[in-house]
Protein backbone atom coordinates (compact mmCIF):
# COMPACT_ATOMS: atom_id res chain seq x y z
CA UNK A 1 0.00 0.00 0.00
CA UNK A 2 2.12 3.14 -1.44
CA UNK A 3 1.40 6.20 0.64
CA UNK A 4 0.43 5.24 3.60
CA UNK A 5 2.54 6.18 6.08
CA UNK A 6 2.32 4.08 9.58
CA UNK A 7 5.21 2.48 12.12
CA UNK A 8 7.61 -0.12 11.78
CA UNK A 9 7.48 -3.00 13.95
CA UNK A 10 10.30 -2.04 15.77
CA UNK A 11 9.52 1.95 16.15
CA UNK A 12 5.85 0.17 17.73
CA UNK A 13 7.86 -2.02 20.03
CA UNK A 14 10.35 0.89 21.35
CA UNK A 15 7.69 3.13 21.79
CA UNK A 16 5.79 1.06 24.18
CA UNK A 17 8.91 -0.10 25.46
CA UNK A 18 9.63 3.69 26.21
CA UNK A 19 6.09 4.66 27.34
CA UNK A 20 6.22 1.83 29.42
CA UNK A 21 9.48 2.20 31.05
CA UNK A 22 8.49 5.47 31.72
CA UNK A 23 5.01 4.57 33.54
CA UNK A 24 6.87 2.31 35.63
CA UNK A 25 9.42 4.47 36.68
CA UNK A 26 6.29 7.21 37.26
CA UNK A 27 4.31 4.26 39.49
CA UNK A 28 7.65 4.24 41.34
CA UNK A 29 8.25 7.38 41.94
CA UNK A 30 4.81 8.53 43.04
CA UNK A 31 4.69 5.04 45.78
CA UNK A 32 8.23 6.31 47.06
CA UNK A 33 6.72 9.88 47.51
CA UNK A 34 3.65 8.56 49.44
CA UNK A 35 5.58 6.67 51.33
CA UNK A 36 7.36 9.90 52.32
CA UNK A 37 4.94 12.22 53.14
CA UNK A 38 3.38 9.71 55.35
CA UNK A 39 6.20 9.27 57.06
CA UNK A 40 7.00 12.73 57.56
CA UNK A 41 3.30 13.65 58.18
CA UNK A 42 3.50 10.93 61.12
CA UNK A 43 6.36 12.17 62.40
CA UNK A 44 5.57 16.05 62.38
CA UNK A 45 2.59 14.95 64.13
CA UNK A 46 4.13 12.88 66.48
CA UNK A 47 6.70 16.00 67.19
CA UNK A 48 3.54 17.88 67.43
CA UNK A 49 1.79 16.67 69.60
CA UNK A 50 4.90 16.25 72.34
CA UNK A 51 5.77 20.05 72.20
CA UNK A 52 2.16 20.45 72.61
CA UNK A 53 2.12 18.05 75.69
CA UNK A 54 5.28 20.33 76.81
CA UNK A 55 3.50 23.69 76.36
CA UNK A 56 0.97 22.62 78.43
CA UNK A 57 2.73 21.01 80.90
CA UNK A 58 5.08 24.21 81.52
CA UNK A 59 1.36 26.49 81.47
CA UNK A 60 0.02 23.80 83.86
CA UNK A 61 3.52 24.10 85.76
CA UNK A 62 3.80 27.92 85.78
CA UNK A 63 -0.14 28.15 88.03
CA UNK A 64 1.62 25.42 90.70
CA UNK A 65 0.91 26.80 94.52
CA UNK A 66 2.57 23.56 95.82
CA UNK A 67 5.26 21.06 93.98
CA UNK A 68 5.47 17.52 95.43
CA UNK A 69 7.50 15.88 92.85
CA UNK A 70 10.12 17.13 92.55
CA UNK A 71 9.45 18.40 96.31
CA UNK A 72 10.63 21.42 98.27
CA UNK A 73 13.89 19.27 99.71
CA UNK A 74 14.71 17.97 96.62
CA UNK A 75 18.05 18.82 95.38
CA UNK A 76 19.03 20.82 92.48
CA UNK A 77 19.76 19.64 89.24
CA UNK A 78 17.93 16.09 90.56
CA UNK A 79 16.08 14.35 87.90
CA UNK A 80 12.48 12.72 88.19
CA UNK A 81 10.40 10.70 85.95
CA UNK A 82 7.15 12.35 87.07
CA UNK A 83 5.82 15.95 87.86
CA UNK A 84 3.14 16.18 90.66
CA UNK A 85 1.87 19.65 91.93
CA UNK A 86 -1.03 21.51 93.18
CA UNK A 87 -2.43 24.50 91.64
CA UNK A 88 -5.78 26.15 92.33
CA UNK A 89 -8.67 25.30 89.65
CA UNK A 90 -10.44 27.78 87.84
CA UNK A 91 -13.95 28.46 89.22
CA UNK A 92 -16.51 30.66 89.15
CA UNK A 93 -17.23 30.40 92.99
CA UNK A 94 -13.75 31.67 93.55
CA UNK A 95 -14.23 34.91 95.26
CA UNK A 96 -17.13 33.39 97.62
CA UNK A 97 -17.05 34.67 100.68
CA UNK A 98 -17.31 32.55 103.63
CA UNK A 99 -19.75 34.49 106.75
CA UNK A 100 -18.63 32.63 110.00
CA UNK A 101 -19.99 33.24 113.15
CA UNK A 102 -19.01 35.70 114.04
CA UNK A 103 -20.37 37.72 111.03
CA UNK A 104 -17.17 38.53 110.31
CA UNK A 105 -16.20 37.79 106.10
CA UNK A 106 -13.70 35.45 105.44
CA UNK A 107 -12.32 34.40 101.96
CA UNK A 108 -9.13 32.29 101.42
CA UNK A 109 -7.31 32.80 98.49
CA UNK A 110 -6.07 28.89 98.43
CA UNK A 111 -9.28 27.42 99.67
CA UNK A 112 -8.52 23.23 99.93
CA UNK A 113 -11.55 22.73 98.14
CA UNK A 114 -10.93 24.44 95.44
CA UNK A 115 -7.46 22.61 94.60
CA UNK A 116 -6.69 20.41 92.17
CA UNK A 117 -3.92 17.66 91.93
CA UNK A 118 -2.24 17.44 88.95
CA UNK A 119 0.28 14.71 88.21
CA UNK A 120 2.27 13.95 84.79
CA UNK A 121 3.81 10.74 83.95
CA UNK A 122 4.96 8.25 81.84
CA UNK A 123 3.23 5.28 81.57
CA UNK A 124 5.68 2.76 80.21
CA UNK A 125 3.11 -0.24 78.83
CA UNK A 126 1.40 2.34 76.18
CA UNK A 127 4.53 4.31 76.08
CA UNK A 128 2.49 7.20 76.87
CA UNK A 129 2.41 10.58 78.22
CA UNK A 130 -0.67 10.69 81.19
CA UNK A 131 -2.16 13.93 83.03
CA UNK A 132 -3.88 12.68 85.84
CA UNK A 133 -5.72 15.38 87.61
CA UNK A 134 -7.44 14.27 90.48
CA UNK A 135 -10.09 17.50 92.46
CA UNK A 136 -10.58 17.55 96.59
CA UNK A 137 -13.67 15.65 96.48
CA UNK A 138 -11.82 12.26 95.05
CA UNK A 139 -13.11 13.26 91.18
CA UNK A 140 -9.98 11.98 88.77
CA UNK A 141 -9.85 12.52 85.10
CA UNK A 142 -6.81 10.91 83.23
CA UNK A 143 -6.11 12.21 79.84
CA UNK A 144 -3.07 11.35 77.44
CA UNK A 145 -0.98 14.16 77.19
CA UNK A 146 1.00 11.89 73.71
CA UNK A 147 1.79 9.07 72.62
CA UNK A 148 5.04 6.98 71.20
CA UNK A 149 7.09 8.75 73.99
CA UNK A 150 10.59 6.35 75.07
CA UNK A 151 11.28 8.77 78.37
CA UNK A 152 10.02 11.59 80.33
CA UNK A 153 12.53 13.53 82.49
CA UNK A 154 11.88 16.51 85.30
CA UNK A 155 14.73 18.21 86.47
CA UNK A 156 14.64 21.05 89.31
CA UNK A 157 17.01 23.50 88.06
CA UNK A 158 15.98 26.08 91.31
CA UNK A 159 13.54 26.66 93.63
CA UNK A 160 11.01 28.02 91.32
CA UNK A 161 12.22 26.46 87.73
CA UNK A 162 12.10 23.14 86.48
CA UNK A 163 13.36 21.87 82.74
CA UNK A 164 11.07 19.14 81.48
CA UNK A 165 12.39 16.85 78.94
CA UNK A 166 10.01 14.31 77.14
CA UNK A 167 11.53 11.89 74.20
CA UNK A 168 9.67 10.53 71.27
CA UNK A 169 10.58 7.62 69.14
CA UNK A 170 10.35 8.28 65.52
CA UNK A 171 10.29 5.75 62.51
CA UNK A 172 14.29 5.03 62.71
CA UNK A 173 15.37 7.14 65.76
CA UNK A 174 14.47 8.86 69.02
CA UNK A 175 14.29 12.45 69.54
CA UNK A 176 14.19 14.77 72.90
CA UNK A 177 12.26 17.82 72.82
CA UNK A 178 12.79 19.80 76.58
CA UNK A 179 11.17 23.53 77.90
CA UNK A 180 11.94 25.20 80.77
CA UNK A 181 9.14 26.04 83.35
CA UNK A 182 8.97 28.69 85.92
CA UNK A 183 6.43 28.63 88.68
CA UNK A 184 4.88 32.19 89.71
CA UNK A 185 3.19 32.06 92.54
CA UNK A 186 4.61 31.72 96.08
CA UNK A 187 4.77 28.15 96.99
CA UNK A 188 3.36 26.99 100.77
CA UNK A 189 6.05 26.65 102.81
CA UNK A 190 8.71 28.55 100.34
CA UNK B 1 -10.39 5.97 -8.88
CA UNK B 2 -8.25 4.80 -6.01
CA UNK B 3 -9.59 4.91 -2.51
CA UNK B 4 -7.28 5.62 0.12
CA UNK B 5 -7.12 4.21 3.53
CA UNK B 6 -6.61 6.88 6.55
CA UNK B 7 -4.73 5.66 9.70
CA UNK B 8 -5.75 7.03 12.75
CA UNK B 9 -2.88 10.03 13.36
CA UNK B 10 -0.55 9.42 15.88
CA UNK B 11 1.05 12.99 15.72
CA UNK B 12 1.06 14.72 18.92
CA UNK B 13 1.01 11.54 20.93
CA UNK B 14 4.30 12.34 22.44
CA UNK B 15 3.49 15.93 23.60
CA UNK B 16 0.17 14.68 25.00
CA UNK B 17 2.24 12.29 26.87
CA UNK B 18 5.41 14.82 27.95
CA UNK B 19 2.63 17.44 28.98
CA UNK B 20 0.74 14.64 30.88
CA UNK B 21 4.13 13.67 32.71
CA UNK B 22 4.93 16.99 33.42
CA UNK B 23 1.76 17.46 34.92
CA UNK B 24 1.92 14.54 37.38
CA UNK B 25 5.54 15.81 38.22
CA UNK B 26 4.54 19.26 38.65
CA UNK B 27 1.49 18.24 41.06
CA UNK B 28 3.81 15.85 42.97
CA UNK B 29 6.41 19.14 43.42
CA UNK B 30 3.15 21.36 44.55
CA UNK B 31 2.08 19.14 46.85
CA UNK B 32 5.90 19.00 48.59
CA UNK B 33 6.37 22.49 48.26
CA UNK B 34 3.32 23.27 49.76
CA UNK B 35 3.64 20.81 52.73
CA UNK B 36 7.35 23.02 53.02
CA UNK B 37 5.24 26.01 53.59
CA UNK B 38 3.03 24.71 56.14
CA UNK B 39 6.02 23.82 58.07
CA UNK B 40 7.56 26.78 57.74
CA UNK B 41 4.39 28.66 58.45
CA UNK B 42 3.60 26.28 61.80
CA UNK B 43 7.40 26.98 62.68
CA UNK B 44 7.25 30.99 62.39
CA UNK B 45 3.97 31.05 64.33
CA UNK B 46 5.60 28.95 67.10
CA UNK B 47 8.15 31.71 67.45
CA UNK B 48 5.90 34.03 67.88
CA UNK B 49 3.68 32.93 70.21
CA UNK B 50 6.67 32.48 71.96
CA UNK B 51 7.32 36.17 72.01
CA UNK B 52 4.15 36.79 72.99
CA UNK B 53 4.70 35.09 76.21
CA UNK B 54 7.75 36.60 76.93
CA UNK B 55 6.29 39.61 76.23
CA UNK B 56 3.28 38.97 78.62
CA UNK B 57 5.83 37.58 80.89
CA UNK B 58 7.85 41.25 80.87
CA UNK B 59 4.78 43.19 81.27
CA UNK B 60 3.85 41.03 84.38
CA UNK B 61 7.07 41.36 85.92
CA UNK B 62 7.18 45.08 85.17
CA UNK B 63 3.94 45.27 87.02
CA UNK B 64 4.88 43.19 90.09
CA UNK B 65 8.35 45.36 90.35
CA UNK B 66 6.18 48.50 90.77
CA UNK B 67 4.03 47.22 93.24
CA UNK B 68 6.57 46.06 95.14
CA UNK B 69 9.06 49.09 95.05
CA UNK B 70 6.50 52.15 94.11
CA UNK B 71 4.13 52.66 97.23
CA UNK B 72 1.47 54.90 95.22
CA UNK B 73 0.93 52.16 92.44
CA UNK B 74 -1.45 52.30 90.96
CA UNK B 75 -2.46 55.92 90.92
CA UNK B 76 -6.29 55.17 91.97
CA UNK B 77 -8.71 57.38 92.72
CA UNK B 78 -11.11 55.88 96.02
CA UNK B 79 -14.11 55.19 93.64
CA UNK B 80 -11.78 54.18 90.53
CA UNK B 81 -11.40 50.64 90.46
CA UNK B 82 -8.99 49.29 87.60
CA UNK B 83 -6.15 50.78 86.01
CA UNK B 84 -4.40 50.17 82.62
CA UNK B 85 -1.31 51.18 80.93
CA UNK B 86 0.82 49.66 77.83
CA UNK B 87 4.50 49.49 76.43
CA UNK B 88 5.52 48.87 73.08
CA UNK B 89 9.03 46.68 73.15
CA UNK B 90 11.24 47.58 70.57
CA UNK B 91 15.11 45.81 69.73
CA UNK B 92 17.02 48.09 67.51
CA UNK B 93 14.53 50.75 67.61
CA UNK B 94 12.35 48.44 65.75
CA UNK B 95 9.02 47.56 67.20
CA UNK B 96 8.82 43.91 68.12
CA UNK B 97 5.31 43.79 70.11
CA UNK B 98 3.40 45.20 73.29
CA UNK B 99 1.96 44.13 76.27
CA UNK B 100 -1.01 45.76 78.04
CA UNK B 101 -1.34 45.36 81.76
CA UNK B 102 -4.38 45.63 83.36
CA UNK B 103 -5.10 46.02 87.32
CA UNK B 104 -7.89 45.33 88.96
CA UNK B 105 -8.21 46.48 92.42
CA UNK B 106 -12.09 45.88 93.01
CA UNK B 107 -11.10 43.46 95.41
CA UNK B 108 -7.98 45.21 96.90
CA UNK B 109 -10.22 45.36 100.55
CA UNK B 110 -11.08 42.93 102.89
CA UNK B 111 -12.25 40.40 102.89
CA UNK B 112 -10.08 39.47 99.73
CA UNK B 113 -7.32 42.07 100.15
CA UNK B 114 -5.90 41.05 96.27
CA UNK B 115 -4.50 43.19 93.31
CA UNK B 116 -5.44 40.86 89.72
CA UNK B 117 -3.43 41.68 87.08
CA UNK B 118 -4.21 40.93 83.89
CA UNK B 119 -1.68 40.89 81.19
CA UNK B 120 -1.91 40.47 76.93
CA UNK B 121 1.28 39.92 75.00
CA UNK B 122 0.87 41.23 72.12
CA UNK B 123 3.67 39.74 69.34
CA UNK B 124 4.05 42.02 65.95
CA UNK B 125 4.14 45.97 65.11
CA UNK B 126 1.20 46.83 64.63
CA UNK B 127 -0.89 45.63 68.16
CA UNK B 128 -4.43 45.83 65.88
CA UNK B 129 -3.03 42.99 63.46
CA UNK B 130 -1.46 40.78 65.87
CA UNK B 131 0.97 38.25 65.15
CA UNK B 132 0.31 36.28 68.24
CA UNK B 133 -0.98 37.26 71.54
CA UNK B 134 -0.92 35.58 75.25
CA UNK B 135 -2.76 36.04 78.33
CA UNK B 136 -1.79 35.93 81.67
CA UNK B 137 -3.12 36.95 85.13
CA UNK B 138 -1.81 36.92 88.22
CA UNK B 139 -3.46 37.72 91.73
CA UNK B 140 -1.20 39.69 94.05
CA UNK B 141 -1.71 39.34 97.80
CA UNK B 142 -2.23 42.51 99.99
CA UNK B 143 -2.99 41.47 103.10
CA UNK B 144 -0.58 42.18 105.48
CA UNK B 145 -1.64 39.81 108.31
CA UNK B 146 -2.24 36.19 107.86
CA UNK B 147 -5.34 34.06 105.81
CA UNK B 148 -6.01 31.26 108.87
CA UNK B 149 -9.00 29.15 108.48
CA UNK B 150 -10.08 29.49 111.97
CA UNK B 151 -12.77 32.66 113.04
CA UNK B 152 -10.65 35.88 113.69
CA UNK B 153 -12.15 38.46 115.79
CA UNK B 154 -8.52 40.88 115.66
CA UNK B 155 -7.09 41.45 112.32
CA UNK B 156 -3.97 43.21 114.44
CA UNK B 157 -3.39 39.76 116.47
CA UNK B 158 -3.22 37.45 113.75
CA UNK B 159 0.04 36.75 112.22
CA UNK B 160 1.81 38.17 109.20
CA UNK B 161 1.34 36.80 106.15
CA UNK B 162 3.84 35.47 104.58
CA UNK B 163 2.25 35.46 101.41
CA UNK B 164 2.46 39.42 101.48
CA UNK B 165 2.75 40.78 98.48
CA UNK B 166 3.77 37.61 96.42
CA UNK B 167 1.19 36.24 94.02
CA UNK B 168 -0.95 33.90 95.30
CA UNK B 169 -2.29 32.32 92.02
CA UNK B 170 -1.19 32.58 88.96
CA UNK B 171 -3.15 31.30 85.36
CA UNK B 172 -1.47 31.16 81.88
CA UNK B 173 -5.68 32.18 80.29
CA UNK B 174 -3.79 31.14 76.70
CA UNK B 175 -3.85 33.29 73.30
CA UNK B 176 -4.13 33.37 69.65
Amino acid sequence: MKGVRGFSLIEAMLAMGLVFTILGLLATLMREYSAVTRHASAKDETLDTAFFALVEMRNDLSSSIRTLTPGAGADIDSQHTSLHFERMESRPDRYQIVEFEDDLPKWNPRNPEHRIRIRYRRDGSSETLLREATRFDGQAETSVMASKTAGFIVTKLGNRNYKLELTVKEEQRTKTLSIRGHVWSKREGS
Amino acid sequence: MRKRIRLPSYRGFLLVSVLMISMILLCLGLTFLGKRAIQYRRAAYAEKAALARCLAESGLDDAFTKFRRDIEFPPLSRDQKTFSYSEEMTVDGEPIGSYRVTLDGSRRLRPHCIWVITVQGVAGADPFKPDATRILRAEIDVEKHGRSDTSVHDYAEEPTNTNFYHIINFEDLGGL
